[in-house]
């Protein structure tokens, strides 16, 4: 049986231990409302413009822009987003595992593979080698110049034809408990995808023909090849953002239950000692009443 | 007769408001918008957006590339990137303009950065003009 002096030992080791695990889960509160914040502070520009784009898009021919046409029969290009810090749950390794379960499909075969993150990062570090770019430990966090840069290589990658389609492999913000791993499409554009969404929230601005008669400022096309990049942006953007909710969700959830292990920990410990004290105090008793009985005797 | 005003950007909504005209940097050319326009959407430049709100008192604001788009009197401005005159650090954007000039003195430098440090002079010398 362990010792007194070593359960103390561990109490106080597991009680710090508790400390730190409840001030984690207070920061990613915080944390975790500022990001939800951004999501919400981000959705009135992407919705707008996927409007915008639906209106676009139906006017213009599919060839007219490459990101509106089939793609290729080159390999896949996966873009993952994951976090660069840890202590998160199962956050990064479900990310991480989608994204290689993705590529080991017969879609995925021969995917190239963009990481942000580092955990990411780590992860396919040694299980591949075809991490094409990663982004790790980004100064300031997810930010609309990072999204620009890592939406401009995958485009560069599409258009010059050495990936087929391009995939955005992130995790959608449904609560701090849930988070939804997702796999979606975003190169080429599926115009459909933009013209059915556009439906649900666009009575008001699809109602009746006056849609028809826009006024175009340069031409439509023109409009349409400045548009299509910037609606690619956006979608990293936000699926960044997304991430970002996710993380601190799943931290604070992980931190919730590793404080309250460590409560628990900290009772059975507890008991565990006063029994070994109890122990030891009986032991005592017993050999100070057996030394009397001994003398009387 | 009022128009009403949203100046969105990815990060923020700057100003969803009632105004009674505004002017905006167009990609063909300033433009001015009044209720009853026409149902438009243009692209816009680097340059100052203002509006008069429904008080009559002016507004200005610094935006960089995007749209704009008319439709039933709702203007919606989906800018790059925009900041309001007052919040415009003249230090700060002084600081760009030096940068971007740099990067256009260096013969060395490529055509892409060379373009994007265009963009960046253009907007920083926007910024200074209006602070």
């Amino acid at each position: 049986m362990a010792n007194l002096k070593d359960i103390r030992k561990r109490i106080s080791s597991v009680r710090s231990t508790q400390q730190i695990t409840r001030a984690m889960k207070m920061v990613s509160a915080a944390k975790l409302r500022r990001a939800e914040d951004q999501v919400a502070a981000s959705r009135p520009y992407s919705e707008k413009l996927q409007s915008l784009l639906a209106n676009l898009a139906n006017r213009v021919e599919a060839s007219s822009h490459p990101f509106l046409g089939e793609g290729s029969d080159a390999p896949v290009h996966v873009l993952l987003i994951t976090s660069d810090r840890g202590l998160c749950g199962a956050y990064n390794t479900n990310l991480s595992k989608a994204a290689e379960a993705f590529m080991a499909s017969e879609q995925g075969e021969g995917a190239s593979l963009t990481v942000c993150g580092r955990r990411g990062n780590d992860y396919f570090k040694n299980r591949s080698d075809r991490v094409l770019t990663a982004h790790v430990n980004v100064p300031g966090g997810v930010s609309l110049e990072l999204a620009r840069e890592v939406s401009a290589e995958a485009a560069r990658l599409f258009t010059e034809g050495d990936a087929g389609s391009v995939y955005l492999v992130y995790s959608e913000f449904k609560s701090a408990m849930t988070q939804i791993v997702r796999t979606r499409q975003i190169l080429p554009i599926d115009r459909g995808e933009a013209s059915s969404q556009q439906d649900g929230d666009g009575v008001s601005a699809e109602g009746d023909d006056e849609a028809t008669d826009y006024l175009f400022e340069p031409g439509a096309e023109v409009l349409l090849a400045g548009l299509l990049p910037r609606y690619l942006e956006t979608t990293v953007y936000q699926a960044m953002l997304e991430g970002a909710a996710s993380e601190h969700g799943a931290r604070m959830t992980a931190m919730d239950s590793a404080t309250r292990n460590a409560g628990e920990m900290m009772d059975a410990l507890t008991l565990q000692m006063n029994k070994a004290r109890q122990a030891t105090i009986t032991g005592e008793l017993m050999e100070i009443i057996a030394g009397a009985e001994a003398l009387n005797g | 007769m009022s128009l009403r005003l949203r100046i969105v950007t990815p990060e923020r909504v700057l100003a969803d408001t009632e105004v009674s005209e505004l002017t905006a940097p167009g990609i063909a050319g300033e433009f001015g918008v009044l209720p009853e326009h026409v149902t438009f959407l243009g692209g816009l430049d680097t340059g100052v957006l203002s509006y008069t709100d429904a008080n009559g008192d002016k507004h200005e604001l610094v935006v960089s590339g995007g749209y704009a788009e008319v439709v039933d009197d709702t203007v919606t401005v989906l800018a790059d990137s925009a900041q309001p005159a007052g919040e415009i650090d003249a230090e700060v954007a002084a600081r760009d303009r030096d940068q971007a000039q740099a990067i256009l003195d260096d013969p060395a430098a490529d055509t892409a950065a060379t373009e994007a440090a265009l963009l960046a002079l253009k907007l920083a010398e926007t910024r200074l003009g209006v602070s």
